[in-house]
């Protein structure tokens, strides 16, 4: 929560920091006076710094974003419209990425420093290590603008097509997901191994139970744990990444509006953007947190008992 | 000379260790002297956007520029860039993550929270907004990307600190008066430096990447410096005529940044292990020298509800180390009846514990382990039946108790949900059977309110009950033997009895054939029907229980008995220990392994090797001493 109300006290300081009278740069280069008089009053640039920021706040807090001065786009209808594509790439990322890491774990962790445990080890390096915005741009001239495989800029939303909607996110989910599957699979792999060798795993092969049920049913819930809080910490920087990924790809989510906002200086939308990542951030991490002390029993009983 | 140099860089390296190295180097002097280059910089109107060619190895750009000698130009920038923002971000990011994690309490918590709340900023957004705020510069993209760089380093620092700040040389020269500045600097950054600078490099890919993403997106750079995201910026107009023009900055990049990263973990990887890390041989699975039968003939073989003895004949267990193949279990024939205890004594590290495993195949996971011998149950070689024919015993004929029940059950199931799964599995009960017969399993193992524990995680029980809990589990499909492995040794001595009891009473009601490893002599002396002891590998003295405590043929068996505390000896007296410890097994020596530490070792037992063989006196024994065999009655009393 300290997160939040800090964000939120950088974002508005960011835009206050602009150079230039603050009511000119909202309105863009060419207006009159007037106008910036109004403007001016509107945003209480006349108020003291923390007086502004608590009626921005307030007003933030009951939904109203503010209008942008030089679209007349609510902000908030607005970002409500591009939160859904935003959470929808981050979802299908974390899904990709959970997806593969975990059955390469498995297989690697099966026999440690086999072949397939050494091969995954080294592809997991190459993938955490790739720089997410080069291979976007590889995957994007190579996959859709050469090869024509997928769609360039042409984002159908989930209600109108499915699968032109999965077609048009496959490439940004690629991108985002590789290096996150190259952690997640390292976390988990390491965690299996250990998980392996130890008494109650021994034990449960010693009472006859098959390889694949102790892997499945034994040793992959407490092995997880680690990489559910890893997956909560990378959250933060999915978020970030989207940011880059989704103005590379062209999808209307929320990382296009903050940058179309930062390339037009529209401080409007800038604040109500990041505060919304912010928002989210801390929201997933909450739900991080839910579901590692369901998986986890005795995190439980501590929580009960605090 | 020269190959002998080579051949070390390989070994401490790795191929791609190498390659990493040389494409760094390349980027490296490009950066330096790369203006001084021969290229062709000047705009050539009919040569423009060529695909790559000998004569332009990177083909040529919109203004028909050498692309090879605008990367090079690109990467002084993306370089300088790249180093001077890194050295910004791992000056600060130290300096606040040792702060952080030397001094702990209040400034390490609000330390965490800012570096929440600047992870929580869209790192890239942030970037761009500073860039409208100072404009475009290169001052302010280092600046800025320097400070988003912060968090990352002062975590990995403050996590390299913690664990540093409790150790003792930290904690003793704080003691001895030392100013903090000073602990800082001198005890905690020569330990932590390996890891940050590492990280430094892998920061670096990331500084000149993100440096790319800013100057693609107009963000980044004035227009006056040439970096790789500006090539990439300027290529992706022309993507469809010319597709290398952003494809070939992307790939240094990337080629780049992947090239940071191992030589990163490779330095990290010297500075651990001296080397590359030590890689084991993989485990074998495969014990077994005959083809596996199916479970099914395991199960002919057994001859159903007749209770089955276990024996050990000539049994071998190696395990594969990276040190090294260990004879872990050198030749041992023993042998449990249904009904009877056998203890199994011996100090650590005796391979009492390999023996167990070995017979259920269940040897745990670091090590590679091969056995060799006979291990039969009833009329069965359990090392002829293979995986899936082994598991039709495990559990159901043979099952195993572990030493520490802290952690011999799985910490995020129910009790009820482990103690049912094998019965439902070997037995076929359904649910709803496996869960009354689940109560009264943990009835009969002395757990009060069983229908309540059965609903229990692990960590909800004492130590007693768990292990309670866990003879019920291993109990639960009815076995002919119970391999009990130091099954009350991390108990207190009131449940060790209790626990005791136990089996004992099970093996009146029930039969059950227990094999009890311990270390302890003093919890078998009036249980156990027989006793082995087994000393680096080897059963060296075997024989009735009361017999061999009465009168030890084998000087290892002495001492260890002198190593109990009696209540009959008077208080003043003093335990004796044994000197030395026991030999590491990589190499057997020749002669006794008893020798180095015998009190009575005389020369032959230094070069020739005693087998276990029947004493001549006292009868029904076996010893493996020269001189259990020589002068029994005299060695043995003196």
């Amino acid at each position: 929560m300290v997160v939040v109300v800090l964000v939120s006290v950088l974002a508005y300081a960011l835009l206050d920091a602009l150079p230039g009278s603050t009511a000119a740069t909202v309105l863009g280069d060419e207006v009159s006076a007037e106008k910036i008089a109004i403007v001016e009053r509107d945003l209480n640039l006349d108020r003291p710094f923390p007086v502004r920021f608590g009626i921005w706040l307030g007003r933030a807090l009951r939904g109203d974003l503010g209008v942008s001065y030089q679209t007349g786009e609510v902000v908030s209808v607005a970002l409500r419209q591009r939160v859904p594509t935003s959470l929808e790439l981050f979802f299908l990322t974390q899904i990709v990425a959970i997806g593969a890491a975990v059955p390469c774990a498995v297989r690697a962790a099966r026999r440690e420093h086999s072949r397939a445990d050494r091969m995954l080890s080294s592809g997991s390096f190459v993938a955490i290590a790739l720089p997410q915005f080069a291979f976007g741009i590889i995957l994007l001239i190579v996959f859709a603008q050469k090869l024509r495989w997928f769609p360039v800029a042409n984002y159908q939303p989930l209600a109108e097509s499915i699968s032109g909607n999965l077609r048009a996110l496959a490439l940004p989910v690629i991108t985002l997901a590789t290096p996150l599957a190259g952690i997640y699979f390292r976390v988990l792999r390491t965690d299996l191994v250990l998980t392996l060798r130890a008494d109650h795993i021994t034990f449960a092969r010693a009472m006859g139970l098959p390889a694949r049920r102790v892997m499945w049913g034994r040793a992959l819930r407490p092995s997880s744990l680690t990489l559910l809080s890893v997956v909560g910490l990378n959250s933060a920087y999915l978020l970030g990444s989207t940011v880059v990924v989704e103005s590379l790809f062209s999808l209307p989510g929320l990382g296009q509006f903050l940058i179309q906002g930062i390339q037009t200086r529209d401080a409007v939308k800038v604040q109500g953007a990041v505060l919304v990542i912010a928002l989210l951030y801390v929201l997933i991490n909450l739900a991080a947190d839910v579901v590692i002390s369901m998986l986890d029993p005795r995190i439980r009983l501590e929580g009960r008992a605090a | 000379m020269t190959s002998g140099r080579g051949a070390r860089l390989r070994r401490e390296w790795g191929g791609g260790g190498i390659v990493a190295l040389v494409w760094l180097s390349l980027v490296a002097v490009s950066a330096l002297i790369g203006r001084w280059l021969p290229f062709e910089r000047k705009q050539n109107l009919r040569n423009i956007r060529q695909a790559p060619s000998w004569s332009h190895p990177f083909g040529t750009d919109s203004r028909g520029v050498d692309l090879l000698g605008r990367v090079i130009d690109g990467a002084r920038t993306s370089v300088i860039v790249g180093i001077l923002a890194t050295s910004l971000g791992l000056l600060i990011g130290t300096v606040v993550g040792i702060s952080a994690g030397y001094r702990r309490g209040r400034t390490d918590r609000w330390t965490v929270v800012g570096l929440d709340v600047m992870s929580a900023f869209p790192s890239f957004a942030a970037a761009s907004v500073a860039s409208l705020i100072w404009g475009q510069s290169m001052r302010t993209v280092v600046l800025t990307i320097g400070i988003l760089t912060v968090p990352v380093f002062a975590r990995v620092t403050r996590s390299a600190t913690l664990p540093l700040a409790e150790r003792d040389f930290v904690l003793a020269s704080r003691m001895f008066g030392a100013r903090h500045g000073r602990v800082m600097r001198r005890e905690l950054l020569p330990n932590i430096a390996v890891p940050i600078g590492s990280y430094g490099l892998v920061a670096l890919g990331i500084v000149i990447a993100i440096e790319g993403a800013l100057s693609y997106f107009g963000a980044g750079l004035p227009d006056r410096y040439v970096s790789w995201g500006k090539l990439i910026a300027a290529g992706q107009e022309r993507v469809d005529s010319a597709p290398h023009l952003a494809l070939i900055p992307s790939a240094v990049i990337v080629a780049t940044v992947l090239a940071l990263n191992t030589v990163a973990e490779r330095w990290q990887q010297r500075w651990l292990f001296g080397g590359r890390p030590p890689r084991p041989a993989p485990r074998r699975h495969d014990r077994s020298p005959a083809p596996a039968t199916s479970a099914r003939a395991a199960d002919r073989a057994l001859v159903p509800g007749r209770r089955q003895g276990l024996e050990f004949d000539n049994t071998h267990t190696w395990l594969t180390t990276p040190f090294g193949t260990i004879q872990a279990v050198d030749g041992v024939d023993l042998r449990v009846e249904p009904g009877q205890l056998v203890a199994l004594v011996g100090e650590s590290g005796s391979g009492k514990t390999m023996l167990a495993r070995s017979a259920l195949g269940v040897v745990s996971a670091p090590v590679a382990a091969e056995s060799a011998g006979t291990i039969r149950f009833g009329d069965t070689d359990l090392r002829t039946l293979g995986e899936e024919g082994l598991r039709a015993i495990r559990g159901r004929r043979i099952a195993m108790v572990f030493q520490d029940p802290m952690t011999s059950l799985d910490p995020v199931q129910r009790i009820g949900r482990q103690i049912t799964e094998p019965m439902r599995l070997h037995l076929g009960l359904t649910t709803a059977a496996a869960r009354a017969e689940a109560l009264r399993l943990l009835e009969a193992v002395g757990i009060p309110d069983p229908a309540r524990r059965l609903r229990a995680y692990p960590h909800e029980l004492s130590g007693g009950m768990r292990q309670r809990a866990a003879i019920a589990i291993a109990l639960s499909c009815d076995p002919d033997i119970l391999i009990a492995d130091e099954p009350t040794s991390a108990l207190d001595v009131t449940v060790q009895s209790q626990i005791l009891d136990l089996l004992d009473r099970l093996r009146a009601e029930r039969g059950l054939g227990v094999l009890l490893i311990t270390h302890d002599l003093g919890i078998v002396a009036h249980r156990a029907d027989e006793i082995a002891v087994m000393y680096a590998g080897r059963i060296v003295e075997r024989g009735p229980t009361a017999e061999v405590f009465a009168e030890p043929g084998h000087p290892y068996t002495r001492l260890l008995l002198a190593a109990v505390p009696r209540i009959d000896r008077p208080g003043h007296q003093r335990l004796a220990a044994i000197s030395g410890v026991p030999p590491v097994l990589l190499g057997r020596p020749s002669g006794c392994a008893f020798a180095p530490r015998c009190p009575v070792v005389h020369d032959r037992c230094r070069t020739d090797d005693p087998a276990l063989q029947p004493t001549t006196s006292p009868a029904g024994r076996a010893a493996a001493c020269w001189l259990a065999r020589t002068t029994p009655a005299a060695t043995t009393k003196g």
